[in-house]
């Protein structure tokens, strides 16, 4: 699944990633292509910006420390990063059933 | 042979591309951990060293595109649109129409040789001034917008195009170096738009290019002897004229960035959710 399908998506995703516990980028990247089976393949360096966002908004708080000589930065959700999954999730929940119920009254064309 | 750390060139690279940013380290160092950790991860996958970081620097996207991403996202607090920001686009328009409006002024009632120019000579030098605070106020919301206003190099830019808008109120007649002034400080907000692949490039060109197009006009023209003598022995409509054709490029350049900047509305909290 290429970046442009995430669009719209990536905040959420990143969110619930960080609700499993406190995370570095790398880990952040590795869950989410682990826990999407590798559907969502966009470039690695991009989720970065994402992250920033977020802490920017307020919903992620992050540390650096040293690991290995290297200087390493560790992201969990704040509190109020925990409300914004909640509510949307709530809202993902809520488009997602109403597109498969749309669908699946809709039979799968043949191929041709 | 010692293998080429390939990772280090990209961070170099990345650097490069993201020299503006008063948070330039950190993003390097964020970078740097993500590669190092995911080459780690490569080799112990049975990658030799040279195709693991090949492989991992594959995945991190190339840094150019990197950089454009980091460019147009907020971190630390800077490189997002602002209600600010967004000002300086209404702010832009409204300089954008002052310059506009001096340019049919100086061409089409160019009456200087008569003993009335005063009042014509002010018109031009309060147009020219308003015109001119426009502008550094615009190359302050790109600077923002950017990566900041408050780095040395943009505290620099605006305080050259605030000279420049003295200058052009103060001697309005020695227009070329107001205006040089104002092309000089340009450079600034406009290689850092270039960087982050923001704002029309037309109008990003036409910001740098429009006075030195408008100052070769009046050379080549007064070359050319077009138009009267003034009792101080200059084509002065040669130089009017050139300066007209600056005003309306510049116009434009500021029509096109402060579109842009009004294009985008400022970041709300929580942050809308993008790629």
């Amino acid at each position: 699944m290429k970046g442009q399908a995430l669009k719209g998506h990536l905040d959420l995703l990143v969110l619930s990633v960080l609700a499993q516990g406190p995370c570095h980028g790398y880990g952040v990247i590795e869950q989410l292509r682990a826990r999407s089976g590798d559907a969502f393949d966009l470039p690695e360096g991009t989720v970065y910006p994402a992250l920033h966002r977020l802490e920017q908004a307020g919903l992620l708080e992050s540390e650096w420390s040293e690991d290995s000589g290297r200087r390493r930065r560790t992201y969990r959700l704040s509190e109020s990063g925990r409300g914004a999954l909640v509510t949307e999730r709530s809202a993902w929940e809520e488009f997602s059933d109403a597109v498969s119920a749309v669908l699946s009254g809709v039979p799968w064309p043949r191929p041709t | 042979m010692a293998e080429t750390d390939l990772i280090s060139d990209y961070l170099t690279a990345l650097r490069g591309s993201l020299r503006w940013r008063a948070d330039v380290d950190d993003l390097v160092s964020e970078a740097d951990d993500h590669l190092r950790s995911a080459a780690e991860r490569a080799r112990a996958d049975g990658l030799d060293a040279q195709a693991a970081q090949r492989h991992v620097i594959d995945r991190f996207g190339d840094a150019a595109l990197v950089a454009r991403a980091f460019a147009l996202a907020p971190s630390g607090g800077i490189a997002m649109p602002t209600p600010f920001t967004r000002m300086t686009g209404t702010i832009a328009l409204v300089g954008a129409a002052a310059w506009l409006i001096t340019a049919p002024i100086v061409v089409l009632r160019a009456d200087y040789l008569s003993e009335d120019w005063e009042p014509l000579y002010f018109t031009v030098a309060i147009l020219m001034f308003v015109g001119a605070t426009c502008t550094t106020l615009t190359y302050a919301g790109l600077l923002s917008r950017t990566g900041g206003a408050r780095d040395v190099l943009a505290i620099l830019a605006i305080g050259t195009a605030a000279l420049g808008t003295l200058f052009l109120a103060v001697v309005t007649w020695a227009w070329i170096v107001g205006v040089g002034l104002l092309t000089v400080a340009a450079l600034i907000p406009v290689l850092r738009l270039r960087d982050a692949g923001a704002a029309p490039r037309a109008a990003r060109v036409l910001m740098v290019a429009a006075w030195p197009v408008a100052i070769l006009s009046a050379i080549a023209l007064d070359a050319l002897q077009v138009g009267p003598v003034d009792s101080y022995g200059d084509y002065f409509l040669a130089q009017l004229i050139g300066l007209a054709v600056g005003c309306v490029l510049f116009g434009i350049a500021l029509i096109g960035t402060g579109r842009w900047l009004r294009s985008e509305l400022p970041a709300r909290v929580p942050a809308a959710a993008a790629v």
